[in-house]
C-alpha cells in the first residue's frame, strides 16, 4: 500500500484520470459505435 | 546443462523451426530465381481461297508438356529482383541520369512500384513504432497510478484495439472516417468544409493509416510496460524521492532505465510487424493512395495469373528488409549481453 507521501498531488491525479478517460474513450468508442450501428439496417447505419 | 541434454530438449523446437521457417524460406528463395516457361510457339500455314498465310500460334500441348516436365520453370538468376517490378536498377539509373536533383529523383522513383511501396512502408514503420512505444508507456504509467478497483476495467478497455482482428479494426475506423460517419462528419464540421474527405487525399490517407497503426498497436506496448512497472523496485523510487527527485526525474532516471529491455523487445516486435503492414491498407481501401511491400505480394498472388516468381522475390526482399531493420537492435542487445558476461 503506497503511503500518502508518495501519492501524487490532486492536480496531477486529475490530469492522470482525465488522460485515462480520454484514452479509454479512444480505445473503446469505435467498438461501441459499431455495436450501436449493428442494430440498424444498412441504410440507417450512418 | 550438458550438450546432449540440451540437444534432446531443443530437438522438437528445432524440427518445427526447420519445417515451418527454414524450408519455406528456402522454397521462396528457389522460386524467386525461376520463372514459368514461355509458351511454345509454332508457325501454322492456313490456306484458303485467297491464298496461304503463315500465322504464329501457341502450341498448348507442347507448352503444357514442357511445364509438366519442368514445373519449377526456367532459371533466370537475379533478373526478377532487378526487373521494373522490384529493384528496377535500369530504370533507377535512367531516372538518376534524367533527374535535375535529389528531390526530383525521389519523386521520379515513386513511379516505380517497389520504391512507392517501400516509401510508405518505411514511413509507416518509423512513425508508428516510436509513437506507439511513447503512448504505451504514458498509458501504462497512468493506469498504474489509478485506484486499484479501477485498474482492471481500465486494462480491459485499453486492450480492445489490440484484441480485435486488424482487418475488422481498420474497417471500423474506415466507417467512422467516412464522410457520413461520425469522425468524417466531425472533421468536416471542424474544418467548415462539407466536401472534405479523408479518403480523397493521399496525405490524409497516410495520416489516417498511421493513426490506425498507433491505435491498434499501443495496447501491446501498454500491457508489456504495465507488467514491467510491477517489477520496479520501490526502494529505488523512495531513495530517489528522498534525494529530492520529482516525479518526472523518477520516471526518467529510475523507471525508464528499468524498462529499457522491454522497450527493446517491443521495438523489435513492432518494427517487424509494422514493416509487414497489410490489413489497414485493405480495410481502408487505400490501395490507390498507399502501397506496401506485403500488398505487392498479395497483388501478385491474387490476380488472374499468379506471379509466383515476383511474389517470391518481394518476399525475399521483405525478409532482407526486416533483417536490416532489426540489425542495430540485435547488435546492441548482443553487445549488452557480452558486456554483462
Amino acid at each position: 500500500m503506497s503511503s500518502k507521501a508518495l501519492r501524487p498531488p490532486l492536480p496531477l491525479r486529475l490530469t492522470i484520470y482525465g488522460f485515462v478517460l480520454i484514452w479509454l474513450f479512444m480505445a473503446a468508442f469505435p467498438f461501441i459505435w459499431t455495436l450501436w450501428g449493428s442494430f440498424k439496417v444498412e441504410l440507417d447505419f450512418f | 546443462m550438458r550438450h546432449r541434454t540440451f540437444f534432446w530438449f531443443f530437438l522438437p523446437t528445432g524440427l518445427a523451426m526447420l519445417l515451418f521457417i527454414a524450408f519455406p524460406i528456402v522454397s521462396v528463395l528457389v522460386q524467386s530465381v525461376f520463372t514459368p516457361h514461355e509458351a511454345v510457339l509454332v508457325e501454322v500455314e492456313n490456306c484458303g481461297p485467297f491464298g496461304c498465310t503463315v500465322e504464329t500460334a501457341v502450341d498448348h500441348d507442347a507448352t503444357a508438356a514442357k511445364r509438366t516436365a519442368e514445373p519449377l520453370g526456367r532459371f533466370v538468376g537475379l533478373s526478377v529482383y532487378l526487373d521494373r517490378g522490384h529493384l528496377a536498377v535500369i530504370e533507377i539509373a535512367e531516372q538518376w541520369q534524367a533527374s535535375s536533383g535529389l528531390g526530383d529523383f525521389i519523386s521520379r522513383t515513386q513511379n516505380l512500384p517497389f520504391y512507392r511501396a517501400i516509401t510508405f512502408t518505411l514511413t509507416f514503420t518509423f512513425l508508428v513504432t516510436p509513437l506507439l512505444i511513447a503512448l504505451g508507456l504514458v498509458v501504462a504509467l497512468s493506469v498504474n497510478s489509478l485506484h486499484r478497483h479501477l485498474k482492471g476495467l481500465a486494462i480491459f478497455f485499453s486492450l480492445l484495439p489490440m484484441i480485435v482482428t486488424p482487418l475488422i479494426g481498420s474497417l471500423i475506423l474506415f466507417w467512422m472516417v467516412d464522410s457520413r460517419g461520425i469522425l468524417g462528419s466531425f472533421i468536416q464540421y471542424m474544418a467548415d468544409d462539407p466536401s472534405l474527405s479523408l479518403k480523397a487525399s493521399t496525405s490524409l490517407t497516410w495520416i489516417m493509416l498511421i493513426v490506425y497503426g498507433v491505435w491498434h498497436s499501443a495496447p501491446f506496448a501498454f500491457v508489456v510496460f504495465y507488467a514491467g512497472l510491477q517489477t520496479v523496485p520501490s526502494d529505488q523510487i523512495e531513495a530517489a524521492r528522498i534525494d529530492g527527485a520529482n516525479r518526472l526525474l523518477v520516471v526518467r532516471h529510475v523507471i525508464v532505465p528499468h524498462l529499457m529491455p522491454l522497450v527493446t523487445f517491443v521495438a523489435l516486435i513492432q518494427l517487424m510487424d509494422n514493416f509487414r503492414v497489410l490489413e489497414p491498407l485493405v480495410g481502408f481501401n487505400a490501395q490507390a493512395h498507399a502501397q506496401s511491400i506485403s500488398l505487392m505480394i498479395l497483388n501478385d498472388l491474387s490476380g488472374e495469373t499468379q506471379q509466383l516468381s515476383s511474389a517470391s522475390a518481394t518476399s525475399v526482399l521483405t525478409i532482407l528488409g526486416v533483417a536490416i531493420l532489426l540489425l542495430p537492435v540485435l547488435v546492441r542487445t548482443w553487445q549488452d549481453f557480452k558486456g554483462k558476461k
